[in-house]
């Protein structure tokens, strides 16, 4: 193979790299969305949902719920395809991550803000909404970008449930052919190529926050 | 399956998981070590008012950053045999990926906590006509070590958990164990579920003293802050 062909196979794996990442960033979203809200839950069981939801996902590897998911969904009788299980294993481990930034962001807010807000007259919901929230944003926003850089790195073990992620690809070409070092080398430039300006973007809008800060 | 074919099962399984476990703490306890040390000199030339060092360790972050621990392994694993004939085992190799990945995410934190110091401290020091060599081993590092230490334990944490992707590169570790119980038994569910809850059982012992030790730091600071007791 031509150092073309190789990456154009490779790069096949793109659409399936890009889509994981983005669907299991929006799930994650959701999830820990939802989870970091009930961790605020006035109801002590709710709570303890929560907070072992948190503990449980984010202290198991994202391979190790791929492989419960893809081989031992199976079989029990349940069969997922590679990219559904792939999807589903990083949505449900950054979710639980995501949950935990969130809820870390939420407990950072002084509590006197909450009290001052009733004291005030505001409702809860107004209270979460307009005093809590904006104070959380930004403390949330530096470890919630970087997460999203993470997960779009993490796809790469979706390979190993054989999700035909570029991770994949690359392991194809270095099975059947004796391109070991290009292959894995065009692969390495290839999460590049994605990486870096997510890096770029997430840095600049840092330092940019951080300046305005200081002024 | 019931409880009690289970956990005859967990009988045999037992000196495989325990192998594997062993292996995947002293790998994570060994990529930590590579990772603590090679972060400082990162560190040091990010830092560096020298534009070429802290390009260089600016460029080393960020392929770190960039590209996953998988394709890294992969690149020593399999690269570097053929590339420059150097051949390192798999454990090995996960050991030496593992440590340089988190070497950039390490001194990241070292060069945060260094400079979350207030540059006053520095000022006074050169005031009061002391030397960079005095000054930062006497007034900085003193300052920025206890809010380094807590974050830089933390990583030992996704360390132990990421030591299961070098069962991608055959590494002997706890996940590779239980590949090969499940290839033995056909019990996949029954084995990964036990692996996790492994892996959940480590994490859990390490986050206690790494969290206590955060809170001692927190208790200085802030009386009574936090949303923890007004809940919706």
């Amino acid at each position: 193979m031509t150092l073309i062909e190789l990456t154009r196979f490779i790069a096949q794996g793109l659409f399936a790299t890009i889509s994981i990442t983005i669907l299991a960033m929006l799930l994650s979203a959701v999830i820990g969305f939802v989870v970091a809200t009930l961790s605020i839950s006035r109801f002590r069981l709710v709570r303890w949902i929560s907070y072992t939801y948190i503990q449980v996902f984010r202290g198991v590897p994202v391979l190790v719920l791929l492989f419960i998911i893809y081989f031992g969904l199976t079989r029990l009788g349940l069969h997922l395809d590679s990219f559904t299980s792939a999807v589903l294993g990083l949505s449900i481990g950054g979710g639980a991550m995501v949950a935990e930034t969130l809820r870390a962001g939420l407990a950072a807010v002084p509590r006197g803000q909450m009290e001052a807000a009733i004291a005030l007259g505001t409702t809860r919901f107004n209270a979460v909404r307009l005093i809590i929230l904006p104070q959380a944003a930004p403390l949330v926003f530096a470890p919630l970008s970087d997460f999203f850089v993470t997960l779009m790195k993490v796809t790469a073990v979706a390979s190993a449930v054989a999700a035909p992620e570029i991770t994949f690809q690359a392991k194809q070409v270095a099975q059947n052919t004796s391109q070991t070092t290009e292959a894995f080398l065009v692969l390495g430039a290839l999460y590049l190529l994605i990486g870096l300006p997510m890096i770029w973007a997430i840095d600049s809008f840092e330092k940019k926050r951080n300046s305005r800060r200081r002024k | 399956m019931s409880l009690n074919e289970y956990l005859g099962l967990l009988r045999e399984w037992y000196p495989g998981l325990l192998a594997g476990t062993l292996h995947t703490i002293q790998m994570a306890v060994l990529a930590f070590l590579v990772a603590m040390t090679v972060a400082i000199p990162v560190a040091a030339a990010r830092m560096s008012s020298n534009r070429l060092l802290s390009g260089a360790a600016r460029t080393y972050i960020n392929i770190a950053r960039g590209t996953p621990l998988l394709v890294q392994l992969f690149l020593i694993y399999y690269v570097l045999p053929e590339l420059a004939g150097i051949v390192i085992p798999a454990f090995q190799a996960s050991v030496i990926g593992i440590g340089l990945y988190y070497a950039a995410y390490i001194a990241q934190t070292y060069r945060t906590g260094i400079e979350s110091i207030d540059t006053g401290q520095r000022e006074a020091a050169q005031a009061i006509g002391l030397t960079r060599k005095q000054w930062f081993p006497s007034i900085i590092l003193p300052q920025a070590i206890p809010v380094i230490v807590p974050p830089t334990l933390n990583y030992l944490i996704w360390i132990v958990q990421d030591t299961s992707i070098a069962s991608l590169v055959s590494a002997p570790e706890l996940m590779l164990a239980a590949k090969e119980i499940s290839a033995e038994y056909f019990t996949p569910f029954e084995i990964y579920v036990t692996a996790g809850a492994i892996y959940l059982l480590i994490g859990y012992a390490l986050s206690k003293p790494v969290a206590l030790l955060a809170a001692r730091r927190e208790r200085g600071r802030s009386k009574g802050q936090g949303l923890s007791h007004f809940y919706w």
